[in-house]
């Protein structure tokens, strides 16, 4: 299991903002050895700034490979995006109230490289996703970067 | 490097087999580690990458205000949570030179709406309560300088002048507002100095002509009002202040006028000017070199070059065909792209200045193809510096 900082570069002007927002937040995701180095993948993450939030809800398949002391990973996710964003609207002709969260598409392909710290423990250095969104009826094409460590349940056989 | 990551990783490791705690607390310091990162490569605060995209504000009667960005490719992207709501039947908006506030007359209501607006997401937020104006408002304008906003009301026969808050934008209404004018006005025009301002009266083919005090009082200055070709509409000023240019929808004209220094008109050499059919909209180009006049009837927008004199020439390829029912047009401040509202066919024409001669004293326009849809009609239009 990995869990970790995470920045996510949020395409916002594709819906009408002046710039793209840098958002910070969490990314926690579970990988299962499925076949030799091909892993099943579930990921989420979580992401704000001061008036936005944006999730993800993925799953899909991980590579891995041997890379001198270390592993590197590639991956392609596809599942959920949510986005949230504080804007008001009028409820009534004099109250205000914020516009729906939406809730869309979502792909990343991205990898990234770990090394291990110990047989518990692996630290991953970072993990570069490009994530493709639809939120509020407009595609979004953003960059998340993650760091962390991943957390090892099942002990490696002794030789 | 990749010593310095070994070293990097052996730290976290060394931290972490001595306290498991470590490894949450590692967490924030990886954050900071990739912040730092990201910083260097200029990522470093929540906005970054400043574009020169335009804003614009648009009013839809039926529907409120729609707002889009324009990138220098003069393509339309909806802004989030538009169109925004504001009083019934928004009809004429302006925007404070700050880019911060909004005004829209809400003709059915008679009041106008005051809108803040967020900088980077573009939101607007009424803030509440409107201020009442006269009857029928259906023409706003502001002096250059964004202390004044001056509303032409139809039914009071009547301007109403009011002083803005530079820092909250709140408005209030100066002494002796409003001001009464000819009955039913149809169109106002101000120098950008703000030292007179101008007001049509299509029924009776006559512009009044006003001085106006640093307060905002309107006098009426000798001369006013002035004879003008039949049933004028839409007014504007050249930048210099030098020139009135005034639609006459009755006689499919454009009439241009020199302003005296006293604020009265004497007709342009020429003067009037033939153009399309109905013309109702008038707008000068930021250099004062080009005026465009828009014809409702005949579907099209003409464009002229403009002589120190108030003379006119038309342009190559003028004039541009629009789509079903301009009503209004608005050069872009940065002097790129012209927009005219049609009102049937409830779209916005995008058209581009090309220059057509190395020299660049000649101007063409060129379609963009760019043609967003309002929706429903719109009745004017704003766009951001």
């Amino acid at each position: 299991m990995f869990a970790g900082y995470s920045y996510l570069r949020l395409d916002a002007k594709s819906y009408g903002f002046l710039n793209n927002s840098n958002l910070n937040g969490v990314n926690i995701n579970v990988s299962i050895p499925v076949y030799h180095q091909l892993s099943a993948v579930l990921d989420s993450s979580a992401h704000f700034g001061s008036d936005e939030r944006f999730y993800t809800f993925l799953a899909g398949a991980q590579y891995t490979h041997p890379l001198r002391n270390g592993r590197v990973f590639g991956h392609a996710l596809f599942g959920k995006s949510r986005n949230d964003e504080n804007i008001a609207e009028p409820t009534t002709e004099f109250t205000f109230g914020r516009i729906p969260s939406s809730l869309g598409l979502a792909i990343a392909f991205g990898g990234g490289y770990d090394y291990p710290l110990n047989s518990r423990f692996t630290l991953r250095i970072i993990q570069v996703d490009y994530l493709h969104t639809k939120t509020y009826e407009t595609t979004q094409n953003n960059i998340r970067a993650s760091a962390g460590i991943v957390i090892h349940f099942t002990r490696k056989k002794k030789k | 490097m990749s010593r310095f990551w070994s070293v990097a990783a052996q730290r976290v490791f060394d931290a972490v087999t001595r306290r498991r705690c470590a490894v949450w607390l590692s967490f924030p310091a990886l954050g900071i580690a990739l912040l730092t990162i990201l910083s260097s490569a200029g990522c470093s605060s929540r906005t970054i990458n400043s574009t020169s995209a335009n804003t614009a504000f648009v009013t839809v009667p039926q529907s409120g205000i729609s707002e889009w960005r324009i990138d220098n490719s003069g393509n339309f992207t909806n802004v989030l949570g538009s169109p925004f709501q504001v009083g019934n039947s928004p009809i004429s908006l302006q925007l404070h030179p700050s880019n911060q506030f909004l005004y829209v007359a809400n003709q059915a209501d008679s009041t106008i709406s005051l809108l803040k607006i967020d900088s980077n997401s573009g939101a607007l937020t009424e803030v509440l309560p409107r201020t009442s104006t006269p009857a029928e408002p259906s023409l706003l304008l502001m002096n250059k300088g964004g202390t004044l906003l001056f509303s032409m009301n139809i039914a009071g026969g009547n301007v109403a002048v009011f002083s803005i808050n530079a820092s909250n934008g709140a408005l209030t209404q100066v002494p002796g507002s409003p001001f009464t004018t000819g009955a039913n006005p149809s169109g106002m025009a101000i120098t950008p100095t703000a030292d007179f301002l101008y007001v049509s009266n299509a029924n009776q083919s006559l512009i009044y002509a006003y001085s106006v005090s640093s307060a905002g009082a309107l006098q009426q200055v000798s001369g006013s009002p002035f004879p003008v070709t039949t049933y004028p509409l839409g007014m504007a000023v050249n930048p210099a202040g030098t020139l009135l240019f005034v639609a006459n929808s009755g006689a499919n004209t454009v009439s241009v006028f020199a302003i005296g220094s006293t604020g009265g008109l004497t007709p342009a050499p020429l003067s009037p000017f033939t153009v399309g059919t109905s013309p109702v909209a008038v707008a000068v180009a930021p250099t004062g070199d080009f005026v465009y006049v828009v014809n409702q009837g005949s579907n099209n927008l003409s464009m002229f070059s403009v002589a120190t004199n108030g003379v006119l020439t038309a342009v190559s390829g003028s004039p541009f065909s629009t789509g079903s029912g301009p009503s209004y047009v608005v050069a872009d401040p940065n002097g790129t792209f012209v927009y005219i509202g049609n009102q049937r066919s409830a779209t916005i024409t995008v058209y581009q200045f090309e220059p057509i001669s190395s020299s660049n004293t000649e101007i063409t326009l060129t379609g963009t193809g760019n043609t967003p849809s309002t929706t429903l009609a719109s009745s004017s239009m704003a766009v951001t510096n």
